[in-house]
């Protein structure tokens, strides 16, 4: 296992946790907001995994696959679901190898130039942006009095056993 | 010598959390008591509580109270005093993932055990959640918040070309 192992499969469990609750969730709840957020319940839980799919495809060296969630198109939650999953295999199997964090990625940025950046900095960003636009769904369900899924590495740890 | 792999995911939480306090302490301080529904408390509750908690991870880890005193969630703390915390924190956090084993058993709190890993998962999903709430505080109140992502730390680390 490598160090990063951790973080990532904590970041795995815990976008399929709360794409799960989202899915489970009525059309209308999924429409609820808060000021300060991203958006809806959905379109925030589509830029977590459709953003993932685009991590997933630059540490890759390649375009994200056709039915890749995107935020443009994806109107299926249980599509969503899915490529969660899918996605926390290939993540978890990425993590398992040996990684040159300092190898060179290049993205194709949103205004369709070019980034480059060592693979260790778009590991960070990952990380932080899954833990980010899960906060903000936190919010949003406490805001509109949604009980919120118990998603911290805690918790997870206290799931896998590894917290006695 | 390679960076340790956990290195650009702990150096961009402490260079997140110290961007953020330096821009609240630039604030109006009434800003502070600043709240937003679904987050946390107010925008200086959160801070501390930020650093507070992640003060409290390392002595999981170190058996240390690192920085210039306990944050404790009564006492109320100078952000000149948090930023010094949140600096001490981060460099010692690199010294722990440096030397230790993320499947060490670690002792915490009414006799729970975790291991490294898990505490510093936590750490890092924990800094995220609690800025992102101080984001969406700051949003909701009508005040562009500063960016604190990876991509802005791999950016003013003159690392990384990658934007939002």
């Amino acid at each position: 296992m490598s160090d990063l192992s951790v973080p990532i499969d904590y970041d795995n469990w815990a976008t399929e946790k709360i794409a799960q609750f989202c899915a489970a969730l009525s059309p209308e709840q999924r429409a609820l907001t808060t000021p300060g957020t991203m958006g809806t319940i959905e379109a925030t839980l589509i830029h977590l995994v459709a953003a993932k799919e685009r991590y997933a495809a630059a540490l890759q060296g390649k375009a994200p696959p056709d039915d890749a969630v995107r935020e443009t198109t994806t109107k299926d939650v249980g599509q969503v679901v899915d490529r969660a999953k899918k996605l926390s295999e290939w993540f978890t199997g990425f993590a398992a190898g040996g990684l040159d964090l300092d190898r060179i990625i290049e993205r194709r940025g949103a205004d369709g130039g070019t980034q480059r950046m060592p693979m260790g900095i778009l590991i960070a960003q990952f990380l932080h942006h899954g833990n980010e636009h899960r906060a903000q769904l936190g919010s949003i369900f406490g805001a509109n009095g949604i009980e919120p899924p118990h998603y911290s590495a805690f918790n997870w740890g206290h799931e896998l056993g590894k917290i006695s | 010598m390679a960076a340790h792999p956990l290195d650009h995911v702990l150096r961009h939480n402490t260079w997140a959390n110290v961007t953020l306090l330096e821009f609240c302490r630039a604030l109006d301080p009434a800003m502070l008591e600043a709240k937003a529904i679904g987050t946390y408390g107010t925008l200086y509750g959160t801070l501390q509580h930020v650093i507070g908690g992640e003060q409290w991870y390392v002595q999981l880890l170190t058996g240390e109270v690192v920085g210039p005193g306990r944050v404790r969630r009564d006492e109320r703390r100078s952000l000149d005093d948090l930023i010094a915390t949140a600096k001490a924190i981060g460099a010692r956090a690199l010294t722990v993932v440096a030397n230790d084993d993320v499947t060490r058993s670690v002792e915490m709190n009414e006799g729970r055990k975790s291991t490294v890993g898990v505490v510093l998962a936590q750490l890092v999903h924990h800094g995220n959640e609690h800025r992102t709430q101080a984001t969406t505080i700051l949003g909701a109140n009508g005040i562009e918040p500063p960016p604190v992502s990876a991509w802005g730390y791999g950016r003013a680390a003159g690392i990384s070309e990658a934007a939002e």
